[in-house]
């Protein structure tokens, strides 16, 4: 995963960056599936989004080729979110 | 003066009633109670008598750390080590001193370490939740289909079968009672959430009706007839596959025809696929021709995986038959 990886609120245009991971490695280093059935579960971690409802874009890399983690308009809604104990 | 202090009534037939249980061991007690006419009333004969002192003997105490010791060995997680406490404080209210084995000795009781599957490092939040009644979110993995989903399951228990572990509720994204493998749990958290009961959930039902997790839907509860060869036959005898299993017949040449009552799981289909030619499944006929459809396919992976090797036995049509003599 890309250390220049990012969260972008749309309304806001400011970009959160990656601030660590789980079970992923970094620039450099890539993970080796062991077949296409495999999967990986990960998990990235980034600043606090200020909206608590919004749309965001996460990027990996900008002028993406098509072969980067880059995800578009992910929804937040307060009004369907769950409290933790 | 107890009535006063314990601001109850206490009638002199239940006081004398408890203090014979004290002096009698029905509480574990042995309490040297003595009655005193000169004080007209009751007293320790040993004065550093306490009951907040549980008296545990010797054997007693070396069953407690047998105990620890298995509990630690099934678990390996905290739920051993709150134990390990527990018994840490009796000794220490007890000022013994228990001789640990020497260190190098090698452990007694061995078994399958179920501690180190995946998934098991949330027994216990797992187990919390259930007890608590609060409703866990988590991500889970279908091995199937190959995806993720996330779930809100309302936990009602945790079920072990053949050493893997799995838990039971209702799970809010299929409304209905699941069971979900712990190998296949990613990332639970407890939610502040109102907790969801279903009247007429069963435990039962997973517990004892079913043989595993996993039932097979539009199946209810019903008689199993098989037959096992003499080979397998004092297996089964020893080692029953269901509590409800009983002998159907005895046959000269040594098979034996059981029954069980179960609702038929994808456990238990796997169970009957396994033991291969040594066992038949004679009633309901749809389990039979699930068998027969599993061994046939297992000849089609051979040819379509290649490197697996499959022996179809066909001793499975044989076990229908007398022997001739």
């Amino acid at each position: 995963m890309s250390e220049e990886t990012f969260i972008q609120v749309i309304s806001l245009g400011e970009k959160l960056k990656l601030t660590g991971n789980e079970n992923i490695p970094n620039d450099g280093i890539k993970h080796e599936f062991k077949s296409t059935k495999d999967c990986l579960y990960f998990s990235l971690f980034f600043p606090p989004i200020p909206l608590k409802t919004c749309k965001f874009n996460l990027i990996e890399k900008e002028n993406s080729t098509g072969n980067d983690f880059n995800f578009y308009d992910v929804e937040l809604k307060i009004s369907e979110a769950i409290k933790l104990l | 003066m107890l009535e006063e202090k314990l601001h109850k009534p206490f009638s002199v037939s239940q006081v004398q009633k408890d203090i014979k249980g004290l002096k009698e061991g029905a509480m574990g007690l042995n309490a040297p109670i003595k009655f005193s006419k000169r004080h007209n009333g009751y007293y320790y004969q040993d004065p550093d008598f306490s009951i907040k002192t549980i008296p545990l003997s010797e054997d007693e105490l070396q069953s407690l750390h047998q105990a620890a010791d298995l509990l630690k060995i099934f678990s390996g997680s905290r739920l051993s080590h709150y134990f390990n406490d527990a018994v840490l404080k009796i000794e220490t209210a007890l000022k013994v001193d228990y001789d640990q084995p020497v260190a190098n000795r090698y452990p007694i009781i061995d078994i399958e370490r179920p501690s180190a599957h995946k998934g098991f490092e949330y027994f216990e939040l797992l187990l919390e939740a259930a007890q608590n009644q609060n409703p866990v979110s988590f991500v889970y993995y279908c091995y199937e289909e190959r995806i993720f989903n996330a779930v809100i399951l309302h936990t009602y228990m945790l079920k072990e079968f053949h050493n893997c572990w799995y838990v039971i509720g209702y799970s809010e994204n299929h409304k209905e009672v699941g069971v979900f493998g712990l190998d296949r749990i990613y990332d639970p958290m407890v939610l502040n959430r109102k907790f969801i009961e279903v009247k007429d959930f069963d435990p039962d039902f997973f517990s004892k009706q079913l043989y595993g997790v996993l039932p097979l839907k539009g199946h209810h509860r019903q008689q199993i007839d098989f037959r096992v060869s003499p080979k397998l036959s004092s297996h089964f005898l020893a080692n029953p596959l269901h509590h409800s299993q009983k002998v159907n017949e005895y046959h000269p040449h040594g098979t034996i025809d059981f029954q069980i009552e179960v609702i038929p799981t994808q456990e238990l289909l796997d169970e009957f696929f396994r033991y291969g030619g040594q066992l038949v499944v004679l009633e309901p006929r749809w389990i039979k021709e699930e068998i027969h459809l599993r061994n046939k396919k297992a000849i089609n992976y051979e040819q379509t995986w290649g490197k697996v090797r499959f022996r179809y036995s066909d001793a499975q049509n044989n076990l229908h038959k007398r022997p001739t003599t």
